[in-house]
């Protein structure tokens, strides 16, 4: 029997924790990717090794189809992978990691298709791979080069894995909303109201007038949080000025010229909060280089 | 280990999967780097070595490997001369050596009577004369190749781990021998060896190179094909082969010229991201071939990197070529996979097809104002307008040059050929621009000659590519890229070596095209000038003088005139001298350098154009005049001004006739007057009027010359200064009509 979808999580965060990653949970804060997790973004700053897994679910507002698309919803959840410094063998890794929910890599054709990353709202950047099997593509795998307008020195290896794609693959499933999600429970039962709401919400009965106003709070209150030197509360700020602008953005309410100062606001309080994290890091003396924590032995092989 | 094979070096790189689109870049910097670390390493034999057959280089998207044969073993020995003091402070008054003289042989090691003497430019002084043995070649390479390797330019490189190097991507093992033996060196951390990998999922295993010679073997017995060519080969005849087992052809990608077969651009990007290809044959819902075909093709094309199938009728089969990187797929998990993937795309392109039709074409093109086509010219709503300012110049030149154009029909396209830019169709698939607004205006009902003008105006995009069909393609295409060049050229940015972001020598080159194939006549300056003119009423930050603009928008014409005739196998002075005389009628120049590289040929020819340069000498700097015929003194100019006379209406009925061939011949025929003039009449007479009216006797003789072109520009075989006269692509037609 294939797995089905929450089986795929578990044996996902099962391997992944049996490779040194602290199992993490999903961030409480709307956020447009797995990147934006603050175990991602502050993480893969600095000379600190790190490993991390957890399921994000990402908002994507543009994204939705009033749950009619078989292959396209607003909301879907990234598995997502960072190891820090990226370990020589983190190709093999990721195709063991395949074998953990049943794809064995002798029978398929996987391929590692050139696919660069770059986040303009997070000031990151990196280059990378969409992991295709059989002509779909299954992950992303990015070596992070930049974030918070940073160059990075160790490079972190991002894999992020598209579960639902995964799972449909797995029980051949021509629908997202068929996929079993629990013995007798469907992706449907559990998420196609929620689909259904926030389409219209997002494209049709978003207030623009309101979202603007908040959009305004949201960045001056990060600001002023940065100012205080509190970085963990103002990244929160500048994720909610990045969901605000995607919700703007679903509902035709920003042109294309606008649409570029709002990114650039949002990357500059991004951007500051990822400078002011690093001196925080270095002033604790960055701890997690002297503890040996988790996977930081490197290129293990 | 030692191979029977002689100075051959071996060299692989083993990587983390590299992008298909620099895989060719890289094996060719590669082998240049290579050759010229032979060379200043000194291992390149004093004969029979030439980069093209003694370097080979393999590559496949987990490895870039090279392979120089017939090298040296080691550098040729060399002799050191040392100096030491002049041979006057070497030796005293009595001839004997001095203590400078002992003390430089003790230093060098040798008897006094041992020193030689060498002439310097200080004058004559003792020294030594010293055997270098060469160093061996592994030592040679082992200090020059990593350099050679990480000089690679890539598109885009990165950092990975420590961060410490960086490359295209981590690099893993690195292969190097020299006659078997392993040649030390650490490439950006990693050391050297004798192990290569096999193919990552087909039985990996570490392998062992033994004999350089065998490398290819060796990695076909597990599982890479590492030759290029003989893995795009394969491809190609397994596609082949499948096609013809449905009894169909490869279609060809959307904007190929009718009937074309097969998608070479595909055929090699996949072969980049294979090390092991194999043809898995795929179905889709027969439903699906509602579509347009263009979309289908694409759709399969963009994303799944698969072939579609058409019968030799044009339609479509339900039935696609995808390539795998395996061997067998004995549970059809891959073939399956394919086929769920492509039907998830085809439900989304069923989608956009849909969506976007539910607001007609001229709705879609409402939405223009709001999509720049560059920060500082605007958007393209402003651009369509220009463009409709521009098209009725153009459409009149047409219309001059006896070919029907609806002018309706252009400013209707010009207004909707950018539509297609706000549909999800385009935003999904760039390459469809302007195809998607052809089937859509098609789907609303527009005019054919609409449709089809929006449907090509992107033709040509490359050198080979047909041109739009309809003159009113034709036109909307001239428009947008006029406008384009205008635009770009006021900005100052003028392509340079690699650098030309707005591919503008493509389009230039299109322009061209548009003109000559069309066989429209215009000036092209005054075309370059209206568009220019379009943008007055824009405040355009940072733009340049309209005067500089059109001058280096020219001067760029030139260059691409100048690559279209040498690119056809003339010439490149024949070329040259057309284009000197004058290139305001690209479609004119083009046939005047065919004519003048086809007659010369001709006996006599080169002769006039060595005439042309002696008047060009004589008339240097000097204002133009006219000449008088009762001054005419001696028989020999009477002669040749009666030749001239007689020559012009000839020349003009057949210039009228655009026979530029039959001008040039009836030039010729005055070389006989000419050279008896030369020969009997000094020009620069004592008596300034006879010399100011043979002056102006050989101005206008020299007007005549320019109709067609300037013959001075001709490199005649033995003169100083000659260039080569012929390009390396010699085996073309010289004479080949412009038309």
């Amino acid at each position: 029997m294939p797995l089905n979808f929450q089986q795929l999580i578990l044996a996902l965060q099962q391997f992944w924790a049996s490779e040194g990653a602290v199992l993490q949970q999903p961030y409480d804060v709307e956020a447009g990717a797995g990147t934006m997790h603050p175990d991602t973004f502050f993480r893969v700053l600095g000379p600190e090794p790190w490993r991390v897994a957890y399921c994000a679910p990402s908002r994507r507002p543009a994204d939705g189809r009033y749950g009619q698309n078989p292959f396209r919803v607003y909301r879907h959840y990234q598995f997502q992978v960072i190891l820090k410094p990226s370990p020589l063998d983190v190709q093999d890794l990721y195709l063991k990691s395949l074998s953990a929910f049943g794809i064995d890599p002798r029978e398929h054709d996987i391929r590692f298709d050139e696919d660069n990353w770059e986040s303009p709202t997070l000031g990151a950047a990196g280059v990378g791979w969409q992991v295709l099997m059989d002509g779909m593509e299954i992950s992303q795998f990015t070596y992070f080069q930049q974030a918070g307008g940073l160059e990075l020195t160790p490079i972190a290896a991002e894999i992020t894995y598209g579960s639902e794609r995964i799972g449909m693959f797995l029980n051949g499933v021509d629908n997202v909303f068929d996929l079993e999600w629990a013995p007798g429970v469907r992706y449907g039962d559990v998420r196609l109201q929620e689909e259904v709401e926030f389409s219209k919400h997002n494209f049709e009965s978003a207030d623009v007038a309101l979202l603007n106003r908040l959009f305004e709070q949201y960045e001056s209150e990060g600001h002023r949080l940065l100012n205080l030197g509190l970085v963990l509360p103002a990244y929160d700020y500048a994720l909610r000025c990045s969901h605000t602008f995607n919700v703007l953005e679903a509902r035709g309410a920003i042109s294309v010229t606008e649409r570029t100062g709002f990114i650039q606001r949002v990357r500059r309080l991004s951007v500051g909060c990822a400078k002011e994290c690093l001196k925080t890091r270095e002033a604790l003396g960055f701890p997690l280089l002297k503890k040996g924590a988790a996977g930081a032995e490197t290129g293990r092989r | 280990m030692r191979s029977r094979s002689a100075g051959v070096f071996l060299l692989e790189i083993g990587t983390e999967e590299i992008p298909a689109r620099m895989i060719d870049g890289a094996l060719n910097d590669v082998r240049l780097a290579l050759f010229n670390e032979l060379e200043a390493g000194r291992l390149l034999p004093d004969f029979d070595f030439s980069i093209d057959t003694n370097i080979e280089t393999f590559g496949t998207p987990r490895r870039l490997a090279i392979r120089a044969r017939g090298l040296r073993d080691r550098q040729p020995d060399t002799v050191q001369e040392i100096t030491g003091p002049p041979v006057k402070a070497a030796f005293d008054a009595s001839g004997r050596p001095t203590k400078a003289a002992e003390g430089f042989a003790r230093a060098q090691g040798v008897m006094v009577g041992e020193l030689k003497r060498f002439s310097t430019p200080k004058g004559e002084c003792v020294g030594v004369r010293r055997a270098v043995p060469g160093a061996p070649a592994a030592d040679v390479l082992g200090q020059r190749v990593p350099a050679a390797v990480l000089s690679i330019s890539f598109p885009k490189t990165m950092r990975w781990g420590d961060g410490e190097f960086r490359f295209v991507r981590p690099i893993h093992w690195v292969v190097s021998l020299f006659d078997g033996d392993i040649v030390d060196m650490m490439i950006a951390g990693v050391r050297s060896g004798d192990r290569t990998q096999s193919h990552r999922t087909l039985g990996r295993t570490w392998v062992a190179i033994r004999d350089s010679m065998k490398y290819l073997e060796v990695l076909r017995k597990h599982r890479v094909e590492a030759d290029v060519e003989a893995r795009r080969r394969l491809i190609a005849q397994r596609l082949g082969l499948a096609a013809r087992r449905n009894e169909a052809v490869l279609a060809a990608p959307p904007g190929s010229s009718t009937g074309a077969e097969g998608d070479p651009e595909l055929l090699r990007e996949v072969t980049h991201t294979v090390e092991w290809p194999q043809v898995i044959e795929g179905e889709f819902d027969a439903t699906f071939l509602d579509l347009p075909q263009e979309i289908l093709v694409t759709a399969l094309r963009h994303h799944q990197k698969s072939f579609s199938l058409r019968r030799s009728s044009g339609r479509l089969l339900n039935r696609f070529l995808a390539i795998a990187d395996m061997e067998g797929d004995p549970k059809g998990a891959i073939r399956k996979g394919n086929e769920w993937v492509l039907r998830a795309r085809l439900a989304d392109a069923r989608f956009f097809w849909e969506e976007d039709r539910k607001i007609p074409l001229r709705e879609h093109a409402v939405a223009l104002s709001r999509v720049t086509f560059h920060e500082k010219l605007g958007s393209y709503a402003r651009k369509c307008e220009r463009m409709i300012g521009l098209a009725g110049a153009v459409c009149e030149a047409f219309e001059r040059s006896g070919t029907k154009v609806s002018g309706e029909a252009v400013e209707e396209a010009v207004r909707l050929c950018k539509a297609d830019l706000t549909t999800q169709m385009v935003k999904e698939f760039p390459e469809l621009e302007g195809i998607v607004g052809g089937l859509y205006a098609r789907a609303d009902g527009c005019p054919e000659s609409v449709a089809a003008a929006i449907y090509a105006h992107d033709l040509p995009r490359g050198a080979d590519d047909p041109l739009p069909p309809t003159p009113e393609g034709a036109i909307v295409g001239l428009v947008d890229r006029l406008d384009t060049q205008a635009g770009i050229f006021l900005l100052g940015i003028v392509p340079t070596g690699s650098r030309d972001p707005y591919g503008l020598r493509r389009s230039v080159l299109g322009t061209c095209r548009l003109l000559i194939e069309n066989k429209v006549r215009v000036s092209l300056a005054d075309l370059v000038e209206r568009a220019l003119a379009a943008y007055e009423n824009h405040a355009i930050e940072g733009s340049v003088p309209v005067s500089q603009a059109k001058a280096s928008l020219m001067e760029f014409y030139r260059g691409r005139l100048q690559f279209i005739g040498e690119a056809a196998g003339l010439r490149q002075d024949s070329v040259r001298a057309a284009l000197a005389a004058s290139m305001d009628d690209p479609h004119d120049a083009r046939m005047r350098m065919a004519a003048l590289d086809a007659i010369r040929e001709d006996d006599g020819f080169i002769a006039l154009a060595l005439v042309h340069k002696r008047i060009k000498n004589i008339l240097k700097d000097r204002p133009a005049g006219g000449y008088d015929t009762t001054h005419l003194k001696e028989e020999a100019e009477r002669a040749l001004d009666r030749g001239l006379r007689a020559a012009i209406p000839a020349i003009e009925a057949s210039q009228a006739r655009a026979d530029h061939l039959q001008v040039l011949r009836e030039i010729a025929r005055l070389s006989p007057a000419l050279d008896l003039f030369f020969d009997r009449v000094l020009v620069m007479a004592e008596d300034a009027r006879l010399r100011e009216n043979r002056l102006g006797l050989l101005q206008a003789l020299a007007r005549l010359f320019l109709r067609v072109g300037d013959f001075s520009e001709i490199v005649v075989a033995g003169e100083p200064a000659a260039t080569p006269s012929r390009r390396a692509t010699s085996g073309s037609k010289p004479g080949e009509s412009g038309g």
